[in-house]
């Protein structure tokens, strides 16, 4: 009843929606980067509920099929294949016992996700399956582990067509408690510059690089421990920025500039590494008409999704129908 | 742009995220500042408004966090605008006690000695001005079930080390700026170790899966290393409370 790990796998956790709620005893959300990711892949399946796939960052890897079931794999772009035929993305496909399933590396974005019906079962902690190794929650998967799902025999094969968010060079922040410890001409400086993507980044914080001086402020020197937020912007003791992310610590001492707007937090996560932006700053009204919108989108998704074909079982040879066509690049689909 | 530099007047309310709100009650540190912001929290937890999702209290704030498509900041805002006018009991947080054993000194606590000589105190001084003192959770941080306890008297007021340690064990007692630092899990560190409890305050295998919450009052009772390797992990948690 799952999937063998047959690759070393890098940055490669199982996540859910996380676990909200427990940031007073130390522990944060955690969960998916990509929520919007997170939920295409739970319509596609036609999957209910908070349901765990498998987030893969930079690097993909190779899976034993174990268990029959229905995958679909939504995100970063990378290819992928079915016992050596292409998949596009975002298209739900059956594999059965002793098929292998194999994940390229990432070619455009940052975060992917592979999800199987019913979520993938491994064991949940403080009420969720998302994998915060750093805390204890869950293991780093290795080559050998398996990953547990329940069997399932019909899934219609959908289809969703993505647009491409990877790669936004406008992210949107609101103004937070302590903004104004940084002078005024810190401030104006800090959304004036271009910024870039470093590699020093994980499921905790992505640190970013940017030329000209570093961003002082004497008065945040002396900021006391309080919650930090999803999307801070940390201003650390050298003046640099990070943007704290999913598995950042629960609290912090070094001040934050300004915060992510919720509607852009998946597209800053999603930018690749050297990919150039800037920060702008908006409104609280329309940082909350943003997520209206994002909101708005995750739920017409149901209305987006296509069925390549009701009723699969109609059709032999399925799997050389439409999904396979041999020579697809795995991004027909994109819009460019 | 046009960044409000007014001089921050406490308790001070303002927005972080778009589905967050902070109320900060202090630039400094204060166990009085503490007490009400684990206050506030205790007060405002009684009855939550629909769409908050969490609260955190802190060393001096407290941040709410919510979904701003079922309740807006300004009503928030208000809410506990007319919360902080209303008498606060800081007598009533909530808080329990607990009596929890720790190893002071030895392989336990490497550091003790150099804390008593930033003290300038004996180490068995210490010992019993730590194990003598009723500490508050003030706040639970950096990392699952890790509670900052204090505040000690004054005497204790010594500077972190400079130095990082890579990696202390759960269960360590950490000294520094008055508060012990009492983490659940292995942690890199620049406070300075005294002491070790057998006793680890996140525990995945228990129900609730923390010991302590921000409030409560804890006292550490001075136990021997061989007394620490007797005791069993899985019905400590219930002898503890008092």
């Amino acid at each position: 009843m799952s999937l063998y790990i047959n690759s070393t796998l890098i940055g490669a956790s199982v996540q859910d929606d996380g676990r909200p709620g427990l940031q007073r005893y130390g522990v944060t959300s955690g969960g998916a980067v990509d929520k919007l990711a997170l939920a295409q892949g739970r319509v596609l399946l036609n999957d209910e509920g908070n349901t765990a796939a498998l987030e893969f960052s930079a690097v993909g890897g190779n899976f034993k099929v174990q268990t029959s079931s229905f995958f679909v794999f939504t995100g970063a772009k990378a290819l992928l294949k079915l016992n050596g035929n292409f998949i596009p993305q975002g298209q739900v496909f059956e594999a059965n016992v002793g098929d292998e399933i194999e994940i390229g590396s990432i070619s455009k974005g940052f975060y992917s996700y592979l999800h199987v019906a019913g979520g993938f079962l491994s064991t949940a902690h403080l009420g969720s399956r998302s994998t915060n190794v750093q805390v204890g929650l869950g293991t780093a998967l290795e080559n050998g582990n398996i990953l547990p799902y329940k069997r399932t025999l019909h899934r219609d094969l959908m289809y969703l067509k993505s647009n491409d968010y990877f790669n936004s060079n406008k992210i949107r922040v609101v103004s937070g408690p302590q903004t104004n410890l940084f002078p005024e001409k810190v401030l104006q400086r800090f959304f004036s510059t271009e910024y870039k993507v470093s590699p020093m980044r994980n499921r905790m914080g992505v640190k970013l690089d940017f030329n000209g001086e570093n961003f002082y402020t004497d008065a945040g020197l002396s900021v006391l421990s309080d919650a930090i937020e999803l999307g801070d912007i940390q201003i650390d003791g050298e003046g640099t920025p990070t943007v704290l992310l999913n598995d950042r610590q629960p609290t912090g001492g070094y001040p934050r500039i300004s915060t992510i707007i919720s509607a852009d937090l998946h597209k800053f996560a999603q930018k690749s590494v050297n990919s150039k932006f800037n920060f702008v700053m908006v409104t609280l009204k329309e940082a909350i008409k943003a997520l209206e919108e994002l909101t708005e989108q995750l739920r017409n998704l149901r209305s987006q999704v296509d069925s390549l074909q009701r009723d699969p079982h109609n059709i032999s040879n399925l799997l050389n129908y439409s999904l396979v066509g041999g020579a697809i690049r795995g991004d027909e689909f994109d819009e460019s | 742009m046009n960044f409000n530099k007014n001089k921050m007047v406490f308790p001070h309310i303002t927005s972080i995220g778009d589905s967050g709100l902070i109320v900060m009650f202090g630039e400094k540190f204060s166990i009085e500042l503490n007490q009400k912001a684990l206050a506030l929290d205790f007060e405002f937890n009684k009855i939550l408004p629909d769409g908050v999702l969490e609260t955190i209290p802190t060393l001096v704030s407290l941040m709410v966090r919510f979904d701003p498509l079922t309740v807006s900041y300004h009503f928030l805002r208000d809410y506990m605008e007319a919360l902080l006018d209303s008498d606060l009991n800081i007598e009533i947080s909530g808080g329990r006690s607990f009596v929890i054993p720790a190893v002071y000194g030895g392989k336990e606590g490497p550091e003790l000695d150099e804390v008593a000589d930033l003290m300038q105190i004996r180490p068995d001084q210490v010992i019993s001005g730590h194990s003598d003192s009723k500490q508050h959770v003030m706040m639970l941080g950096f990392s699952a079930g890790c509670s900052y306890c204090g505040l000690l008297p004054p005497i204790w007021d010594i500077p972190r080390g400079k130095k990082i340690n890579p990696s202390v064990p759960g269960g360590s007692l950490l000294i520094a700026l008055r508060q012990t630092v009492f983490p659940a899990s292995n942690m890199p560190t620049g406070w300075r170790r005294i002491g070790q409890s057998p006793c680890l305050t996140f525990d995945l295998g228990k129900d609730p899966n923390f010991l302590l919450k921000p409030g409560d009052e804890v006292r550490f009772e001075q136990i021997s290393s061989a007394k620490a390797q007797s005791i069993s992990h899985d019905k400590l948690w219930e002898t503890l409370e008092r």
